[in-house]
């Protein structure tokens, strides 16, 4: 098999790479613990000093890396500017706070002295998505990379050049052969990866089906895994919501990234009071996106990453549709070349309809009415997923209220969901566990040492 | 991608890529090949068995695949 980058825009083939072979594999994987024996070693100065490099360097080439995603899976090139800029802040974060997160923790105990210390664990395997080709990978690599272990990284197969462009960075940051390596194989080699005793501990961000192969794969090799899986997020609007505020937040939530993000709101629950106010206004906001070819400056949505995310789009909201849900705008393929669907809503979406029940990954707006406050929460909570939620009212004391009812790993008042190095991200339920960032990410992937002295 | 075969083994990462309307015709059998964007882990077998369809049941996927490949 072999990994190939498709234009989106296009459809065109742009390249394609024959995927290692199994001694290639064994042989990175080799050389990355070797490497681990002399980068644990390693003081934090120096750890500072070459992650300070890599955000540089991704600084420097911005444009190169951003144009690089916007050819391999069709984000808009200004976002794909913001991924960059936010994977170097990411590496700054970490750089400039890893030794403090880690440093020992003394303890009072019946001993002289006792103390935590934060130890690396090894070569880590990151499995990663297409979907924020570059951030997804630097949020693991920076945290991981400062406490003294090792990156692996498994790119989805529509992305191998962000994939080596990425392990290039840290070649240019001077970063020692073998700190950070990428794999260039398919999903079906991913469990040899993980039975390899060298590698000790996996990180997936993708789906609950396939966070479930590799939960699967490291129980059985009792290794330490981390999950960040899919989201079918609530975006709840009270009736005492700003609601021109939240109609133009709800628009950029369903499209940033071409609708393609597992923290995008996907479902819109309204109070039946402003229910019909906020969906002219958000049908009106929708219908005014600007469509095109993502490396244009002034494009906001682009086409969906592969052909087969539009077709089964458009068929799980052709079955909504089917069961019931009508639809308000947009839902169809726009006739040009490349896969371009169109800024949607759909409304009357109630359980049992995909639009309800599975996560839509595209530009498309499940409206749902909610007939109060505890309703919408009902609603909110009704999913097998808890990644993200946000919650639209001006009364803040309640929003605080009602967020500890939310079964979501966060939960965003009056604002879009996003990740953000010093706060913690992941999600429950189907949503995975584990979390990403912050003070708590770095700490997923050390060995959390007692020591005890007489 | 002339002579890309579908066969009980195919990994539908590799069939989805190869033949994208291979989503549609699974999906109306109950077969989601997609989840986040991602496609499933595994061969067209194992994600059919996991659906409860039998051996006589995914030759037929198999045959009518390799159908719209030449179509």
């Amino acid at each position: 098999m072999s990994l190939e980058t498709v234009n989106p825009h296009t459809g065109k083939l742009i390249k394609s790479f024959d995927e290692y072979s199994s001694e290639q594999v064994k042989e990175i994987i080799d050389k990355s613990q070797l490497s681990f024996y002399k980068w644990k070693e390693t003081d934090f100065a120096l750890r500072k000093k070459l992650m300070l490099n890599v955000a540089n360097i991704l600084r420097k080439d911005k444009r190169k890396y951003s144009e690089l995603m916007t050819i391999e899976m069709g984000k808009p090139i200004t976002q794909a500017e913001a991924e960059v800029e936010k994977c170097a802040c990411v590496c700054e974060y970490y750089a400039d706070n890893a030794e403090a997160i880690l440093s020992k923790e003394i303890i009072d105990t019946d001993a002289s002295e006792s103390f935590v210390r934060f130890d690396p664990l090894g070569v880590i395997l990151a499995v990663m998505p297409w979907n924020f080709p570059f951030w997804q990978v630097f949020r693991f690599a920076a945290p991981a990379i400062m406490a003294g272990n090792i990156g692996l990284l498994k790119h989805a197969s529509n992305v191998p050049q962000c994939a080596l462009a990425i392990q290039e960075v840290f070649q240019k940051a001077d970063f020692p052969e073998y700190t950070f390596s990428t794999l260039l194989i398919g999903s079906s080699n991913v469990n040899e990866v993980i039975s390899n005793n060298i590698v000790k501990a996996v990180t997936l961000t993708g789906s609950d089906y396939a966070g479930r192969k590799v939960a699967e794969q490291c129980g059985k090799m009792l290794k330490k895994s981390v999950m960040e899986l899919g989201g079918s997020d609530p975006f709840i609007v009270l009736k005492d919501a700003d609601i021109d505020l939240a109609v133009s937040t709800a628009v950029t939530a369903r499209l940033i990234n071409n609708g393609q993000s597992c923290i995008a709101a996907k479902r819109f629950i309204v109070e039946e009071v402003i229910y019909d106010k906020f969906t002219q206004k958000f049908v009106a906001k929708m219908e005014k996106t600007k469509i095109g070819d993502p490396m244009n400056k002034d494009t906001e949505l682009g086409p969906l990453a592969r052909k087969d995310l539009l077709l089964e789009l458009d068929e799980q909201v052709k079955r909504s549709v089917k069961l019931g849900a009508r639809i308000l705008t947009g839902c169809y393929q726009l006739e040009r070349e490349g896969y371009y669907y169109a800024p949607s809503i759909i409304a009357n979406v109630t359980k049992g309809m995909p639009a309800y029940d599975e996560e839509l990954f595209g530009p498309i707006a499940s409206l749902i009415l909610a007939k109060d406050e505890n309703d919408a929460i009902r609603i909110a909570n009704d999913t097998l997923f808890g990644l993200g939620s946000s919650l639209w009212t001006k009364d803040r004391a309640k929003a605080k209220k009602l967020a500890e009812k939310i079964e979501a790993g966060s939960v965003f008042i009056n604002g879009l969901v996003k990740s953000d190095p010093r706060l913690p991200f992941g999600g429950i339920k189907l949503s995975g566990y584990g979390r990403e960032l912050s003070h708590y990410g770095i700490k997923e992937f050390v060995n959390i040492k007692t020591v005890w002295v007489k | 991608m002339s002579n890309f075969i579908v066969t009980k083994d195919t990994e539908i990462e590799d069939l989805v890529r190869e033949l994208p309307d291979s989503v549609v015709y699974l999906m109306e059998k109950g077969i989601r090949c997609l989840r986040c964007g991602e496609p499933i882990w595994g061969s067209i077998e194992s994600a059919a068995k996991e659906k409860g369809f039998n051996s006589q049941e995914i030759e037929t996927f198999i045959k009518d695949l390799n159908q719209m490949l030449k179509n």
